[in-house]
């Protein structure tokens, strides 16, 4: 599409404010204008990182982006910012972005226009359809893309294209969070809000270097800490981290051993009276492979799990699983906050719901200070792909697509034939990449991410990305990614464009457009509304002028779902710091906790049933049966790639503070470079000794996918027998080692344990 | 390593360097504040006579010539944390090399201290950073964040290495090395 279009269509959105700037009247809440500080135009937006979802106030000089600063009214922050946000202007000014359209021409990217690169994707992406169908055909988003953006790409893909091979990197980070969070609590997402950090006696951070990956959220724990010294901290990680810090206790497990523990923990929970028999007969049932079981069968699966045999599996001594157990118990309120530790694990659904065992066992849900809370890593993971359905088995809203009423509900709102949605789920991330491998999958498009490199095992996917028809829409350039594209789409960046974040507490918050997107970077979701009419679907893509127009399109489709968003209208997104959904109505001011009172969905159709039967919680969602959470029984399972004597030590990966995912972003803030400049590994000091590895020596990390060369950093980090290595350096991109092994529920891959071996180099 | 990892390394190495290159950042000019002397240093000004020999050996380029504009310092070898902060080597190559008794190997080492600059500091202006707990060779001992996040140094374990200094990611650094003993050096200087 023409320059001239991109134009008209910034004007129209930016018109409002500019009009308002132009006679100095605050149109936006939370907008200053020039006279009152400085010269510099303050607004109010969300950060572009973690899924924390800060909140942060945008200064924009001249059309310039200037300079970022905390949001004191956003109630996740507080005005605090980590470091990465306070240097997010210079990612937006940064040279490595794309201004104008690109092709590849005899195997070299050249500058094309908007016409020529759209239609040529459009050509091809039809050719590819009429001769091999649209399952021929994928699309690959983030959890960073925004909700209006994702939302777009389903309705290309899955309602007119006819593919569900629709899928996003949220795959790669909170696929097991989603799983656990079904099977257990019947409902995806979170019980609860930030706000019980703040009530919490205990926390239990499991597989969560949190200082580091949530630093807001670390931050928030370690000043309600400090003012109430009988909150106490267990950690389960088989690294130190600097969020140690604040540690009461650490658990110790080997990578990827660690389910044992938790059902230890339960055993001794139960057995020591610490378990909440009322909340258990009420709320709960209990089930394993076979099904529905009684809570005897529980306890006698539980048998197999002592502290001590759990000693023996996980490597972490008894004594102090049973201290950890008890704190859990003892603790009036706990919340149990995790991550990827948890989640890039081949039973990461299994941990997930061994987790949340611990907190329906002993009734710590559903009560101020009281959850088992998934952090997630990416700011719109759970706002744009979770919620907004871009994976390959939902459809936007909470739908499934193998739900014959969910079909016809969707395809009517999007204007397509029920029949173009189709009711298998397509091909989950990996099976997608292997398809693409071997021509399966002729043509992706991927947007907003960067595979190439965040794969598992990710030069086995190389092949694929060069060998197919693969379009990429990024604002950077170049990607390791954009090296394998036939053409590359220049997107415009956060404060260029207006649309919707949600964050880890079932929080969504609008962004504004602040400024012009530069060059000629156009909008996401406009690509692909452009891309829709040239491939022919010119019908079902001519009203989405606006991103206003699609975010009430799809926020009419969460109307009576647990996800309820109709209260969340652009005008009053605009004015609050975030609704945290379900939010029905637009006086409805959110939910703070589900499935009980004050959860407008409960009040009005559960409480009285509740009621009845004594209780205090009813879990509504849609994989729970008469509203009952499930305690599941897992047993322990190896991880995919135990070690062994030719592979002896266990790898594992992980994010530092100053840098996010593929570096696109933090790599151009020479400030955060110069704080971390290079990948290195952790090795413990008692290996380094017997390896006679020094600090700073080059070594090289082999698995059996390949070999890498970095520096040696010994500390006393990782525990005896494991390494770590940050993933974020396109020089040294780590994932090329780990494992693509999945979870077979989930199919989220094992990051997080591969067997390596080092020597020097 | 076959061939096709080592073109992409080869590839993204380039890609890497070209986005460092453009996010470029202006060095600070050398002072007498912003230096420290090489370990061991003993009466520095007066045994020092500037034959070099400890920066040849320096295996990180850590050991420079002064180049600011005071004249006190000029030409003697000094250690610029910020540019590239002493690694403290096992074996102390530059007093081996040293044959002046500028620089002597003692029972504890240590270059300065380190000196937070709360005016600059990140968390200490209500943001959150930990690089340089998180890149000290002694962290959560040398230097540690308390309660509210903000860093502060135990002058007991610190050893003047200036791995914060160098990490720093404030615009302006948050974090600076004095010298041990300020008042002797300066009084040396002046």
């Amino acid at each position: 599409m023409s320059k001239k279009y991109t134009r008209r269509e910034f004007i129209k959105t930016s018109a409002a404010a500019s009009a308002a700037a132009g006679i100095g009247v605050s149109l936006f809440p939370g907008m200053t204008f020039a006279n009152q500080s400085g010269g510099t135009n303050w607004h109010k937006s969300v950060c572009r990182y973690c899924g924390v979802g800060c909140g942060v106030m945008i200064g924009e000089k001249a059309g310039k982006i200037i300079s970022i600063k905390g949001d004191e009214l956003n109630t996740v922050n507080n005005g605090h910012l980590c470091v990465k946000a306070f240097y997010l202007h210079k990612a937006v000014n940064s040279k490595t972005r794309l201004h104008h359209p690109m092709i590849r021409k005899n195997g070299k990217l050249v500058k094309s226009s908007w016409e020529e690169a759209l239609d040529l994707v459009a050509t091809k992406f039809n050719e590819i359809r009429k001769a091999n169908g649209g399952n021929a055909l994928a699309f690959y988003g983030s959890g960073q893309g925004e909700t209006e953006e994702t939302y777009m790409a389903n309705k290309l893909f899955k309602g007119c294209i006819g593919t569900n091979n629709v899928e996003g990197n949220p795959r790669l980070c909170m696929a097991s969070a989603v799983g656990g969070y079904l099977s257990s609590l019947g409902a995806d997402e979170p019980v609860g809000l930030y706000e019980d950090i703040e009530k919490a006696e205990l926390f239990f951070l499991a597989g969560s270097n949190t200082a580091e990956a949530h630093p807001i959220i670390f931050e928030r724990i370690m000043r309600h800490k400090t003012r109430n010294p009988n909150v106490k901290i267990v950690i389960l990680d088989p690294r130190k981290t600097p969020t140690d810090q604040v540690a009461d206790l650490h658990l110790f497990p080997k990578p990827g051993y660690d389910l044992a523990i938790f059902n230890a923990m339960a055993k001794v929970l139960i057995d020591e009276g610490y378990a909440d028999d009322d909340f258990i007969a009420k709320h709960l049932v209990m089930k394993n492979g076979d099904g529905v079981q009684d809570f005897e069968t529980y306890k006698k699966f539980l048998n197999d799990y002592t502290p001590e045999i759990a000693e023996k599996i996980s490597g972490v001594p008894a004594q102090d699983i049973i201290k950890a157990a008890r704190m859990f118990g003892k603790a009036k309120t706990a919340m149990t906050l995790w991550t990827m530790g948890l989640n890039q694990r081949k039973r990461g659904v299994w941990a997930n719901n061994l987790v949340h065992n611990l907190h329906l066992i002993t009734g710590k849900i559903g009560v101020p200070g009281s959850d088992s809370f998934s952090l997630t890593g990416q700011p719109n993971a759970c706002g744009g792909v979770r919620e907004g359905g871009g994976l390959c088995h939902l459809l936007p809203g909470h739908h499934l697509v193998v739900k014959e009423a969910h079909r016809a509900k969707v395809a009517k709102v999007w204007g397509v034939p029920a029949s173009n949605i189709q009711p298998k789920p397509g091909k989950h991330t990996i099976a997608m990449f292997s398809a693409l491998n071997e021509g399966e999958i002729k043509g992706m498009y991927i947007m907003c991410t960067n595979p190439a490199q965040s794969l598992p095992n990710a030069k086995k996917y190389w092949k694929g990305l060069k060998e197919q028809f693969v379009v990429v829409a990024e604002s950077f350039y170049p990607t390791m990614t954009t090296e394998y594209a036939d053409v590359v789409l220049p997107a415009a960046f956060w404060t260029e464009k207006e649309g919707v974040y949600g964050c880890t507490e079932r929080r969504s918050q609008y962004m504004p457009l602040v400024v012009a997107p530069q060059g000629q970077a156009k909008w996401d979701a406009f690509i692909l509304r452009d891309l829709g009419k040239k491939m022919g679907f010119e019908k079902e893509f001519a009203k989405y002028e606006t991103a206003e127009i699609m975010w009430d399109e799809y926020r009419g489709l969460t109307k009576g779902k647990d996800m309820n968003l109709m209260g969340a209208s652009y005008d009053r997104l605009k004015k609050v710091r975030g609704l945290t959904w379900p939010v029905p109505t637009e006086d409805h001011p959110g939910t703070y906790k589900r499935f009980m009172a004050g959860d407008p969905i409960y009040d009005s159709k559960f409480a009285e049933l509740a009621k009845k039967e004594g209780r205090r919680m009813y879990f509504y969602g849609p994989k729970a049966k008469d509203g009952k959470a499930t305690v599941w029984m897992r047993p322990h399972d190896d991880p995919a790639e135990p070690t062994d004597s030719e592979y002896p030590l266990a790898l594992t990966t992980g994010r530092v503070l100053e840098h996010w995912h593929t570096m696109t972003m933090t790599g151009t803030a020479p400030e955060l470079n110069r704080a971390v400049p290079n990948a290195y590994v952790e090795i413990n000091p008692i290996d380094a000794r017997n390896m006679s590895i020094k600090n700073k020596e080059q070594v090289v990390i082999e698995t059996r996918r390949g070999s890498m060369q970095f520096e040696a950093r010994v500390i006393d980090r990782p525990v005896q027998g494991t390494i770590f290595v940050p993933w974020h350096w396109e020089n040294k991109p780590i994932n090329v080692l780990c494992i693509d092994a999945f979870d077979p529920g989930s199919k989220e891959p094992e990051y997080k344990v591969a067997a390596a071996r080092i020597r020097k180099a | 390593m076959n061939n096709s990892i080592s073109r992409r390394e080869f590839f993204s190495s380039f890609v890497a360097n070209a986005r460092g290159s453009f996010a470029s950042e202006k060095t600070e000019k050398q002072t007498t504040q912003n230096v420290v002397f090489p370990p061991g240093a003993q009466n520095y000004l007066e045994n020092c006579n500037q034959c070099n020999d400890c920066i040849s050996v320096c295996p990180h380029e850590a050991i420079r010539v002064f180049h600011g504009d005071d004249e006190q310092f000029a030409g003697y070898p000094v250690i610029e944390p910020r540019t590239q902060a002493c690694y403290f080597c096992e074996d102390f190559p530059c007093i081996e090399s040293c044959d002046t008794g500028a620089l002597v190997k003692t029972k504890n080492i240590k270059l300065g201290l380190a000196e937070i600059i709360e005016n600059n500091c990140l968390p200490y202006n209500g943001h959150i950073c930990r690089s340089c707990v998180n890149n000290c060779p002694f962290p959560e001992q040398a230097i540690y964040c308390d309660a509210e996040g903000k860093p502060v140094v135990n002058e007991n374990i610190c050893n003047g290495c200036g791995v914060c200094v160098q990490v720093c990611p404030s615009d302006k650094i948050g974090i600076r090395i004095k010298f041990m003993e300020e008042k002797i050096c300066l009084s040396q200087v002046s």
